[in-house]
């Protein structure tokens, strides 16, 4: 038997816009992510030095085009390499790093900041003060330093991504923690014996895990930003892989002859971001235990 | 002892003609923080005997709180106990660390807290929550911990307990809340129960539904301390009483003969100000300032004489 209150907890999600927006934009990117290979009209790395810079064959072909000759929905770059097929293949990259990246900043700084906030004292002096020192660098800059230092590669920014942001995780989970061990419920579970560990891990979590689901959900936002930035500037993948941030990079290059190239992958970046943060923020308002009562 | 103190707790004793399950001897707490010492405790004397509830009465600030956060290990990592002695069950626990505490929580003392909505997780359900205690003390598993939480949930009288098992905190009613947490803490049958304030969050009616509940479950051999501000609760439930005001001990005494006699000031002022069925048209009088800055008062020349810098 499913419980009542499950089955209106769904309801609600599939009736918040937010969420049903935000969710359809991530199973969109999911699919495209998944299925690249059969969705792609062509393949992202193939080159058509004679059909660069065609333009979009969704905004009409011009008169005189050869009706025998492939269409670019999205038009082609300089190599006259098939935008659209790049995007997709683009999503892949973009999702990958958003899920690894946002999952693995979640583990390092939730778990640091429920240490913080469940055992105070010295604990919590240290990893707050750590907290504070890191936050004093501009994130960007000690992405790219990072990545820089570390060598470019997927890997590479996805590291960088989780050692700038965990200090989110950290800060959000650390005064979570502390506001629920307050509550009476805690006192409760030691009341009645349970072990600190136990009483982190079954009574307090639950609790926090509404609000983890929505950081996580915010934080891919993020990655997806901060790998553009990085590819933008160069420091993310070999060019020869399609990832958002480099079309941008590349396209800027040629945005007065074929601003395409640049505009539509930024669209799509942003379709991304406003998805996820759409459906994060759905999330919270559902989730949150306090609202929910 | 300061003068006014009324020292009968070995009266008591003799009354119950039990070891009592918990004895609280000259207790001196005080909290530091910030280079600041603030005494709370000052030489408390309590006694609770298995199979009596005993009331620890006054009003807010007093000390009741604090009283039994240390007979439960569960004092603020700022209080320091300078003086005295708690044993609990025929130990001495005064210095115990957490580690230790744990062995004892649950199984030998456990706590009715105030308010029944905070005191169940709000995310888990009844079933879960209360499946924990017997998990870990009695090492139920399975289908025996099914069993028990409805044994349990029976004998606090929760209609449809199967139901209520699979439910959350927020779908139950503050009466049926209630009844949950004291099932849990009497759980593990703990020689001490200690009931913060049990019936304070309740509506009237339930309030009474749950006393009769604890006076029945306590008919069963514990020792119950009951920390209360509502001497109506006192009258009806308790055996016995301990007046307490500024971290001290005032008044000790079984209820029938404090009730009567009072001797201390405090309580007498404490019984005019609450409301009587057995005297009607008995004016309620507020307690006096003038009393309360003799008491405080008292308490300074106290911790002076205990070379204290308050």
């Amino acid at each position: 038997m499913i419980e009542r209150a499950d089955i209106r907890l769904w309801q609600r999600l599939l009736r918040n816009p937010r969420v049903v927006v935000g969710g359809l934009v991530c199973l969109l990117m999911l699919v495209l992510a998944v299925g690249a290979p059969w969705i792609a009209p062509a393949d992202p790395q193939a080159q058509d030095l004679i059909a660069s810079f065609e333009s979009p064959a969704l905004f009409g072909t011009p008169a005189d085009a050869d009706p025998d000759a492939p269409r670019y929905w999205l038009g082609t770059d300089n190599l006259g390499r098939d935008v659209a097929s790049r995007m997709v293949y683009g999503t892949r990259i973009a999702l990958l790093v958003a899920v690894v990246a946002a999952t693995l900043t979640a583990l390092v700084g939730s778990l640091l900041g429920a240490l913080a906030g469940f055992y105070g004292g010295r604990v919590d002096a240290l990893i707050s003060r750590l907290v504070d020192v890191w936050m004093s660098f501009p994130p960007v800059l000690l992405a790219i330093v990072l990545v820089s230092v570390i060598g470019t590669g997927l890997w590479s920014v996805i590291a960088a991504i989780v050692i700038v942001d965990w200090t989110r995780f950290c800060r959000v989970v650390r005064a979570e923690t502390q506001a629920q061990k307050a509550l009476d419920y805690v006192t409760s579970a030691r009341m009645l014996g349970l072990s600190p560990l136990r009483i982190l891990a079954s009574e307090i979590f639950p609790n926090v895990a509404p609000l983890l689901i929505t950081l996580i959900t915010l934080e891919m936002g993020v990655a997806i930003v901060v790998e553009a930035i990085l590819s933008f500037v160069g420091l993310s993948l070999a060019s020869g892989t399609s990832t958002w941030g480099g079309m941008i990079g590349e396209g800027r290059l040629y945005v007065n002859q074929a601003p395409w190239l640049m505009v539509l992958p930024m669209l799509a970046m942003m379709a991304a971001v406003l998805g996820l943060n759409a459906l994060g923020d759905g999330l919270r308002r559902e989730l949150d235990p306090v609202v929910r009562r | 002892m300061t003068d006014g103190t009324v020292a009968t707790v070995d009266a008591i004793d003799a009354i119950a003609a039990v070891a009592p399950v918990l004895q609280i001897d000259d207790l001196h707490v005080e909290i530091r923080q910030s280079g600041r010492v603030t005494p709370i405790l000052r030489g408390v004397n309590l006694s609770v005997s298995a199979g009596r509830i005993h009331a620890l009465v006054g009003e807010s600030g007093g000390g009741k709180s604090m009283v039994a956060k240390a007979a439960t290990g569960l004092l603020p990592e700022s209080a320091v106990t300078t003086r005295g002695r708690i044993t609990l069950d025929g130990q001495d626990v005064t210095r115990w660390d957490e580690p230790r505490w744990r062995t004892l929580r649950g199984r030998t003392v456990s706590m009715v807290l105030q308010d029944p909505l905070t005191a169940l997780n709000p995310v888990r359900r009844i079933g879960a929550q209360m499946a924990d205690v017997l998990r870990l003390h009695q090492g139920l598993r399975g289908g025996a911990v099914e069993a028990e939480n409805l044994r349990l949930l029976e004998q606090v009288q929760v209609r449809d307990p199967t139901q209520v098992l699979r439910q959350y905190p927020h779908q139950l009613s503050g009466g049926m809340r209630q009844r949950v947490v004291i099932a849990m803490a009497w759980a593990c049958r703990p020689r001490l129960i200690i009931c913060d304030e049990p019936t304070t969050a309740l509506d009237v009616t339930v309030q009474k539904q749950v006393l009769r509940l604890i006076h029945k479950l306590a008919g069963e051999g514990q020792g119950v301390l009951m920390v209360t501000h509502d001497l109506g609760v006192v009258a009806k439930l308790c055996h016995s009483l301990s007046v307490i005001h500024g971290g001290r001990i005032l008044e000790s005494g079984s209820v029938p003969e404090v009730f009567a006699q009072p001797q201390h000031a405090y309580t007498r002022a404490l019984l005019a100000a609450t409301p009587r069925f057995d005297r009607p048209g008995h004016t309620l009088v507020p307690v006096d300032d003038g009393l309360i800055e003799q008491l405080d008062a008292e308490a300074r020349a106290y911790d002076r004489s205990q070379g204290v810098l308050a």
